[in-house]
């Protein structure tokens, strides 16, 4: 494609050779989207140059092993909050299952259980959520 | 447990990437290594929960773009209190050593510092992506893995972050025509 005395093929292989786009085709850059993509493209893909001091690996390394590390969370004993999501999950089963029925509950109500079964449902849900984190694991 | 030896291993294996991250994600040559160094000191703490390589490379990408994003973030809280000084200061010493005339080298000088205010101008994500992808040459799979974001969310933030340096490179370059 040429626009004008521009020549996109042209500016589009000095981009991808790395050659950086005079003022002239700098300018060219501004209207030609195909040729803009590419510097574009070019550019990005261009590594910085770095410079890393040749003892930057020993000396971080060394100076990671010898700073302490940081001690161990204390795992505090927490059994007691699985053990209660435990107990209130089976009592809420017991309850829902084998319980009596209310005694102004029809026999075909399905609330109460339905209830019961998504309240018992959420706290399981929650023991096992939460019973590994609390466990330490 | 890891030894010293095994760490200086994997310190100059990784240490091109992490530089060369560093250095363009936050703008500057200004204390990378200092960087560089609470990069591979994160590492160092995190490294006895990984045993493949690949889980370690994630990380270790993980680590970098968090702490030039703490840097980023310290950067532009300065900035806002020293509104004096010269916001491009920095970006030159980035420059590649050109061959050519001055003009040339100018131009490329020129070109280079608008890509870099650009990319200075992009959301986090949307600099970390480009960075990733063009840079690094990450595969967009790899970029979602290390960011935690979905493979489309990748590919948009890449478009409009392209986009968007196209738009400023083009804004940058008629403002100057205009002081001109």
């Amino acid at each position: 494609m040429r626009d004008g005395d521009m020549n996109c093929e042209g500016i589009q292989l000095a981009a991808r050779q790395g050659r950086e786009p005079t003022a002239y085709e700098a300018a060219h850059l501004d209207e030609c989207d195909a040729c803009i993509d590419v510097w574009l493209s070019a550019a990005l893909d261009k590594k910085p140059e770095v410079t890393i001091r040749e003892d930057f690996a020993a000396r971080v390394a060394l100076l990671a092993s010898a700073r302490p590390e940081k001690p161990a969370k204390a795992k505090t004993s927490r059994h007691w909050g699985v053990m209660s999501a435990v107990a209130v999950v089976t009592v809420m089963l017991v309850v829902c299952f084998e319980g009596p029925a209310p005694a102004n509950s029809t026999a075909n109500s399905w609330i109460g259980p339905v209830f019961l079964f998504l309240v018992t449902a959420e706290i399981a849900g929650l023991a096992l959520w939460l019973g590994p984190k609390w466990m330490g694991r | 447990m890891h030894g010293e030896a095994q760490f200086e291993e994997v310190i100059r294996e990784h240490q091109a990437f992490v530089f060369r991250t560093l250095v363009r994600l936050t703008g500057s040559r200004e204390h990378v290594e200092d960087l560089a160094q609470e990069v591979f000191l994160r590492l160092y703490r995190g490294m006895d929960s990984f045993r493949g390589d690949a889980k370690l490379t994630t990380y270790l990408y993980r680590i970098t773009l968090n702490v030039a994003q703490d840097e980023w973030k310290r950067r532009r809280k300065e900035q806002a209190h020293t509104s004096f000084d010269d916001p491009d200061e920095g970006w030159g010493e980035r420059l590649p050593h050109a061959d050519g005339d001055a003009e040339q080298i100018l131009s490329a000088k020129e070109a280079m510092a608008g890509l870099e205010r650009a990319l200075g101008d992009l959301s986090e994500a949307e600099r970390q992506v480009i960075v990733m992808f063009h840079q690094e040459e990450l595969t967009y799979e790899k970029i979602a893995d290390v960011l935690s974001l979905p493979l489309n969310t990748v590919r948009t933030h890449l478009h409009r972050g392209r986009k968007k340096l196209k738009e400023r490179l083009r804004e940058g370059r008629k403002s100057c025509a205009m002081a001109i």
